[in-house]
């Protein structure tokens, strides 16, 4: 069975990317423009693995990702975070809120999918 | 039949795995199990045959057996062993063909050879 | 779908600069509004993030100039002025124009070098970018070890995840599944700190994991797997076997020395155990120093190293690893060395024969054989793929096509057939003449051939197979083929033929590669001066090798070079007349036959043989080499096989096949025709060697001017 990705990033052109992508290689994906738009999706479905930006309007990424560890439905999913190359700190912020993982900004398509591989097992 | 725990007319507790002994059902896999060691000498775990097992599973079924050889009660499983279990013994490196200490020097009876 | 993306992209970037200039403004109006900053600084960080993703590396580059100013701003290391509002309006300009151009072309660096020259004044001194920090970072790439084709190591990893990766989303066995997947590994999953049920935090990780893995990738590839997981876990990684070390012996380390390398035993401990003299491992579980698991683990190290070592020793040694650079004159002198062994032994064997003992004999065979296992070891060191002289000819063939406004394209097969290396080195010129010749008369004009019906751009193919003791080397064009009766014309015309001759059109092709030939009408660059085809006939002769011509007219032309492997030794018969010995080339040798008084004159004065009732043409090598004593009553005929013709040499014994040391004959022997050089033999005399084929097109002239 295909597995579930959400891309949560306010950029449109980064989530049609990223949802190109995943569904080129067999990924169904849920798409969501910010941290509350994404939080909302993931309480009412359940996804395999979360891919989010970390600048996001309505709840940035930090905020989501302690929103979705802190929830029940998708608790232990595993969550990647989208960051650029001056963000180290975010990416500490963001590992201690629950992430699994992160991937830097910019990046192409086949970097994309061998992190989401490496995550997804 | 779902994750869940049910007392026999001879005392025996008999738990069901449910489809589920992944992280999400972890917490309360432990918590059967605890409970039911506590109040029965012989604890069997029935497993659904398309059970998923993943390694909190495999640390709560470890965890019970250390519990139920300290105490001197039984802890087993009925039936066939389930696919899920195999593969995890298989990728996790799991397999135990020696005794262990915590099971009273008794070869493990859950990650026992594979083949 | 990208496009899309693109195109998305272009459109938010174009709101973001709309916003961009609003913020700006109104930064003018209260230049110290932190959240206009803000804004500001996350409006060029997103155009710069997407820009280099979909590949707009000139507003990446541009943008993250702009970024790194305002990233100051944002930090108080700068205020805002109406300067730094100005420019950072222009940079909005700038990246708009930037915008508009169409994706891969050059656009004008003109403005933009202006505003980042005005935004580094503006910097202060001290805080001035350092040099490289306008390069647009570099991708995080997935990871890649440099030392791919190191050694194949064995190394010991102890991971030892923090207690709440799972509940990060983390599985460690995909983490081991990847580790899995850059070698052999063998997993022990450690159980013994998992606590009872009542302790028992059932989201958290209690396993660790001992994985024994070998691999060729490096220290680096196996960090890699855990790039997301080493700042909190625990992860050991030690190198303990390497293909690279000198296996002291094929076992490996002993049980006890493993435990104490891994922490798991302590020296004392393992000597106090050792006293008691039983099984080390069931000894330690049975004191409860170790536990069973620790004891696994370490056994399936033990194990694993064991069987890695023992395949490699069984191993052929094939490996990249395994080879080594020798200067080329080193290997030149083993071959003259082994050259010399084959006289000595050659001598050897004859003098051991004579003296008929027995001892003496058995020790001289022994000789023998070591010393043709030596030569043929010798020779095989020189031999190279040929393929490496090919792809030279590719931009040879690409060059001069354009050159001559020519479409040709060309093929390579049998690239990785081996030959000794300075057979390949003398190759070269000859195939260099025989392609530039195929690209100018051999391959016609696109339009020519399009009007012909074939397609426009055209193809030669260069190819090399082992055929027997030799390789054929193979250029084929399809281009015109040869204008056979031109070539006759102009041949009869330098009497190179008859006019009345009946000549195969294989000899009428022959004559391409007579000196000064040409048909061409006009010379060009490359070729049509009539220079050149010798040079490959030559060549290709001092190499011992043969040339044969093949064309269809309208359809192309095959050259076939047979080129013998190697140049140093070769099997050969040995031959006597009179007194002096000859070696022919056994390659080319059929039969031997007898020829009795009887023979010569039933065929009433013609050099003509019957042998199984085929009439074959011989030479009288006797009379040839003008050798005057006595003519023994029946001589031998050596039957042999020259390009397809069957042609006998007369002799007086056969002495029998020979390992024949080529030695070259001096400058001054050079215009001697018939013979290719020279060999020593077991005695010390010297055995002309002949040129079989060059005795072949003698006789036959000497007929032609004759008839």
């Amino acid at each position: 069975m295909a597995k579930t990705i959400m891309t949560a990033d306010d950029s449109a052109s980064v989530r049609q990317m990223v949802a190109f992508t995943l569904k080129q290689n067999g990924y169904d994906v849920v798409e969501a423009v910010d941290g509350r738009d994404a939080l909302n999706k993931l309480n009412a479905q359940k996804v395999d693995m979360l891919l989010t930006d970390l600048n996001m309007p309505n709840m940035d990424g930090i905020g989501l990702i302690k929103g979705v560890r802190a929830g029940t439905l998708n608790k232990f999913i595993p969550i990647v975070m989208l960051t650029t190359e001056s963000n180290d700190t975010k990416k500490g912020e963001g590992k201690a809120a629950g992430a699994t993982g992160w991937i830097v900004k910019p990046f192409k398509p086949e970097q994309l999918i061998a992190v989401v591989k490496k995550v997804l097992g | 039949m779902p994750l869940n725990s049910s007392v026999r007319e001879n005392g025996d507790i008999i738990v069901t795995s449910g489809t589920s002994l992944t992280i999400e059902h972890a917490a309360e896999f432990s918590r059967i199990l605890r409970e039911a060691l506590e109040a029965s000498g012989t604890v069997m775990l029935e497993f659904e045959p398309e059970v998923e097992i993943d390694i909190t599973g495999v640390q709560v079924l470890c965890s019970a057996c250390k519990n139920a050889a300290e105490s001197g009660k039984v802890f087993s499983y009925h039936g066939p062993r389930p696919q899920a279990m195999t593969d995890i013994i298989t990728s996790s490196g799991a397999e135990r063909n020696s005794v262990c200490k915590h099971n009273n020097n008794s070869t493990c009876i859950w990650f026992g050879g594979v083949n | 779908m990208m496009e899309e993306a693109i195109a998305t992209y272009r459109e938010e970037a174009g709101e973001l600069l709309a916003e961009l200039e609003t913020s700006l403004l109104d930064l003018e109006e209260t230049p110290d509004d932190n959240d206009l900053i803000n804004r500001v600084f996350r409006a060029m960080h997103t155009i710069k993030g997407s820009g280099a993703m979909f590949g707009f590396d000139e507003i990446a580059s541009f943008t993250h100039e702009v970024e790194t100013v305002f990233d100051m701003v944002r930090n108080g290391k700068m205020t805002v002025t109406k300067r730094l509002l100005d420019l950072t309006l222009k940079s909005r300009d700038h990246i708009s124009y930037l915008l508009s151009c169409p994706m891969g072309e050059e656009v004008d660096r003109s403005v933009g070098d202006e505003i980042i020259a005005g935004l580094r004044q503006l910097v202060p001194q001290q805080d001035t970018p350092q040099k490289g920090s306008n390069e647009v970072p570099a991708l995080h790439l997935p990871p890649v070890s440099e030392d791919e084709l190191a050694n194949e190591c064995t190394w010991r990893i102890r991971f030892r995840p923090a207690p709440n990766v799972l509940m990060c989303g983390t599985n460690p066995i995909s983490l081991i599944n990847e580790l899995r997947g850059l070698g052999t590994a063998h997993v022990v999953a450690q159980f013994d700190e998992i606590p009872q049920l009542d302790a028992l935090v059932a989201e958290n990780c209690y396993i660790y994991w001992d994985i024994i893995l070998t691999t060729t990738r490096g220290e680096d590839a196996i960090k890699d797997v855990f790039i997301f997981v080493e700042d909190d876990c625990d992860i050991r990684i030690e190198l303990i076997d390497s293909s690279g070390l000198i296996d002291k012996e094929d076992g490996y380390k002993k049980l006890g020395d493993i435990l104490v390398e891994r922490g798991d035993l302590s020296p004392i401990e393992m000597q106090k155990v050792l006293m008691l003299q039983k099984r080390f491992g069931e000894l330690l579980v049975e004191q409860g120093i170790v536990s069973p698991e620790k004891v696994q683990s370490a056994l399936v190290e033990q194990q694993h190293v064991k069987s890695v070592r023992k395949e490699r020793s069984e191993a052929p040694p094939q490996e990249a690893a395994a080879s080594i650079r020798v200067p080329a004159e080193r290997l030149d002198q083993l071959i003259n060395l082994v050259g010399e062994m084959v006289t000595v032994q050659a001598h050897l064997s004859q003098v051991s024969q004579a003296g008929g003992d027995a001892t003496f004999i058995a020790i001289s065979e022994e000789v023998e054989r070591l010393t043709n296992e030596l030569r043929d070891t010798a020779l095989n060191i020189r031999m190279l793929p040929i393929g490496s002289t090919f792809s030279k000819f590719k931009r040879l063939v690409r060059d001069l096509s354009s050159e001559l406004g020519k479409e040709i394209e060309m093929e390579t097969f049998g690239a990785e057939t081996e030959l000794d290396k300075t057979v390949i080195e003398k190759l070269n010129d000859p195939l260099v003449h025989i392609i530039r010749n195929c690209i100018d008369h051999g391959i016609e004009m696109p339009e020519v051939r399009k009007a012909a019906g074939k397609a426009s751009h055209g193809t030669v193919s260069l190819g090399a197979e082992h055929s027997g003791d030799s390789v054929l080397v193979t250029i084929r064009d399809d281009g015109g083929g040869l204008d056979r009766d031109r070539i006759r014309a102009k041949a009869i015309e330098r009497g190179l033929l008859s006019a009345t001759a009946e000549v195969p059109d294989k000899e009428i092709y022959a004559q391409i590669f007579a000196p000064g030939f040409s048909t061409a009408e006009k010379v060009t660059s490359v070729s049509g001066r009539g220079v050149g085809m010798d040079v490959v006939k030559r060549g290709i002769d001092s190499l011992r090798g043969s040339i044969g011509v093949d064309s269809v007219r309208g359809t192309g032309t095959t050259i076939t070079l047979k080129i013998p492997l190697t140049l140093a030794i070769i099997d050969s018969l040995l031959v006597k007349i009179g007194k002096d010995h000859f070696v022919l080339p056994l390659a080319s040798v059929e039969e031997c036959v007898e020829l009795t008084r009887e023979d010569i004159r039933g065929a009433h004065g013609r050099n003509l043989a019957n042998v199984r009732g085929a009439i074959i043409p011989y030479i009288p090598l006797r009379e040839h080499f003008k050798i005057t004593d006595q003519r023994p009553d029946i001589e031998q005929i050596v039957i042999a096989d020259i390009h397809g013709t069957k042609v006998g040499f007369v002799v007086d014994h056969v002495v029998g096949e020979h390992q024949t040391v080529i030695k070259s004959l001096g400058k001054m022997y050079r215009d001697v025709k018939g013979v290719s050089g020279a060999t020593i033999l077991g005695d010390g005399t010297v055995a002309l060697i002949l040129d079989m084929g060059v005795l072949l097109q003698s006789i036959e002239k000497l007929e032609h001017i004759g008839g």
